[in-house]
């Protein structure tokens, strides 16, 4: 009875019901959309880096700090499968990396160059989505790929040549031509501008480094267990290297992501404090209006708590068809955003390539965010609806029924 | 006849600290099994305070009120709701039906809270609301029925925890003639042949006349007794 009593109240005053529904329904989509838009960019962010650094790598223990020849190493069959023996590692890629100047028949930029070995880079980050014209090269070809900023800087397109020109291991001179086989486009502008990718055996020999290697890039199963991953590697392979993650390659943009999500959280705060009194409001009108009534029946022998649970239920129910049309109302709009995001105009796609970030709006459907906006705005809902409860706690029955409580 | 309600020197002071204001002095009062008694007085003298009193939704400042054997001032407020739930019967000026359930369930829900058994529910329910005369109109909301109905469906949902009596705070104030006289008629009925005790505050000459004892309170105090014969 107590549950239908709930349920029939909200029938009562359709118009508040509704009204507080409302509420809770835009409180959620708009902290959906919000959160969405935030988690989208960091997502995107967090793509553009590992697509080229990878989760985590393993490299000789100065390579980061100096990143040169010197500080390469040689693979083993021992490492490789030391690594993938791991529980959270499902596969590595191995990579070579130089600077060399890059050329074409005119202009010339500093470029970074990376050895690939093309099947293992496919399965780590799927290299093959990425191109934009041609295609990639095979393992035994002396082909190379472009990033497509970098082409277009060079004037360069697919069947044309790449000059290479730079400095191998032990100071031994690098100067390569290389067929450009395909153009590969990147979300993050910086490694969009600068990135030439040749076949890892080829690689080796323009640098005169034959069997050595700058990195393995790993693949991870969870990426919730990346940092732990890295750790317990460093504890596992051999001194001369170590596994660092890409929070720890690219600091920089783990802080902005982290810095960007605590303005997030305030804006989300600020915008469940508006709804919040919005709520509040109707709450407290409801509460006004039926003190009367509790009075009546607590005289009548209804004890609070039961009266103190109706109240609950009907928090409940509103707020549970609040949070279920608001994620309703928010996903088809997520979805149409998540498939279609939103180009920037070119003002701010200059203004935000300057800061290396893809001009770009792109939306997240990650469930975290349904459940954590869900979840956050019907425990504000429930929080408030224990005004009614207070009040019933502390109700004078007499005052009640008189109307001066 | 059997004694249900000993009143013994109760007093009831407003604001004691400030400006005292005495609703009820020193009343001494004795209610017995089927008496059906009308407490009449001008307003501010004391009537619905006593009632208040009586149905334990008050404190008294001092004094006693006795129902069957307990003083019920001094129990604490979850023994009291208790003790309301299963003695006394309310009746109020404003009907005070719940909006949202229908006739039946409104009689019901007191039984509910009384966890009273499914079929004893449903027998009684439809006894009672064919007693007031609304056997027709078991499944009618509150908003549904007339002013005076409601009043009967409350009468019938005072009765329905089977209480030793009923308080029935000015139940003629909102109604028409014909529906008091109705409803005047049901209460006597079921005092006569059933034996229920009622207690009514009232300044309704209606009720009075029909009232077999009048207790008429002026400043808090009773100024006359009257049993009729």
């Amino acid at each position: 009875m107590l549950g239908t009593l709930a349920y029939r109240n909200l029938f009562r005053n359709k118009r508040r019901t509704l009204i507080t529904a409302a509420s809770i329904l835009f409180a959620v989509f708009f902290a959906l959309l919000m959160r969405s838009l935030q988690y989208g960019a960091y997502e995107n962010m967090i793509k553009n880096v590992t697509f080229y650094y990878g989760y985590a790598q393993v490299h000789h223990k100065d390579y980061w700090k100096e990143s040169s020849f010197d500080n390469t190493f040689e693979p083993s069959a021992d490492l490789e499968s030391q690594l993938l023996r791991h529980s959270n590692v499902s596969g590595l890629a191995p990579r070579i990396e130089g600077f060399a100047l890059a050329a074409s028949e005119s202009i010339t930029k500093a470029a970074m160059v990376t050895g690939v070995e093309i099947e293992e880079e496919e399965k780590l980050i799927n290299f093959e989505s990425k191109i934009r014209s041609g295609r990639t090269f095979r393992k035994d070809e002396k082909q190379a790929i472009l990033s497509s900023g970098l082409a277009n800087f060079l004037h360069l397109e697919v069947g044309d040549t790449l000059v290479l020109l730079g400095q191998g291991y032990q100071g031994q001179s690098a100067a390569g031509k290389y067929p450009i086989c395909g153009i590969v486009e990147f979300g993050a502008p910086q490694l969009n501008s600068r990135l030439v990718f040749l076949p890892l055996l080829e690689a080796q020999s323009l640098f005169a480094a034959e069997g050595r290697l700058s990195s393995y890039i790993l693949d991870v199963e969870n990426v919730r267990r990346n940092d732990d991953t890295a750790i317990e590697l460093k504890n596992e392979i051999p001194e001369e290297l170590t596994a660092m993650t890409w929070k720890e390659m690219v600091p920089q943009i783990a802080q902005v992501i982290e810095a960007d999500n605590a303005i997030g959280m305030i804006a989300l705060t600020i915008l469940y404090l508006i709804i919040g009194f919005g709520i509040f409001g109707t709450i407290l009108m409801m509460t006004r209006e039926r003190i009367y009534e509790f009075g009546v029946l607590i005289s009548i022998g209804m004890k609070r708590w039961k009266l103190m649970s109706v109240m609950l239920m009907e928090a409940f129910f509103i707020a549970t068809i609040g949070v279920i049309m608001g994620i309703i109302l928010a996903y088809p709009v997520l979805l149409y955003f998540y498939f279609n995001p939103i180009y920037l105009g070119s003002d701010l796609a200059n203004l935000s390539q300057k800061y290396d970030v893809e001009p770009v709006l792109h939306f997240s459907l990650n469930p975290e965010i349904f459940l954590t906006q869900g979840a956050y705005v019907f425990l504000i809902a429930i929080i408030i609806s224990f005004y009614p409860i207070y009040k019933i706690s502390k109700l004078k029955v007499v005052k009640a029924l008189r109307g001066t409580e | 006849m059997k004694e249900i309600i000993q009143i013994r020197k109760l007093n009831k002071t407003y604001n004691p600290d400030t400006v005292p204001v005495h609703a009820v002095r020193d009343i001494n009062l004795t209610i017995c099994e089927g008496e059906f008694t009308a407490i009449v007085g001008p307003s501010g003298s004391g009537k619905s305070t006593l009632l208040n009193l009586l149905g334990g939704l008050d404190n008294a400042s001092s004094g006693e009120v006795i129902i069957d054997n307990t003083n019920i001032m001094e129990m604490d407020e979850n023994d009291l709701i208790n003790f309301r739930l299963q003695n006394i019967g309310f009746v109020f000026q404003a009907y005070n039906l719940i909006p949202v359930l229908s006739a039946k369930e409104n009689v019901e829900f007191i039984m509910l809270l009384q966890d009273r058994p499914k079929k004893e529910r449903e027998e009684r329910v439809k006894s009672l609301l064919t007693a007031v005369g609304l056997g027709d109109r078991l499944d009618s909301r509150p908003t549904e029925l007339s002013g005076g109905q409601q009043q009967r469906v409350a009468v019938a949902r005072a009765l329905a925890s089977k209480p030793k009596f009923v308080l029935a705070d000015e139940p003629t104030a909102n109604l028409d003639t014909q529906s008091a006289e109705t409803l005047l008629d049901i209460m006597e009925r079921l005092n006569k042949e059933e034996g229920m005790t009622f207690l009514f505050s009232t300044h309704d000459q209606r009720v009075v006349n029909r009232a077999r004892r009048v207790v008429n309170l002026v400043d808090g105090s009773i100024e006359s007794d009257i049993r009729k014969e």
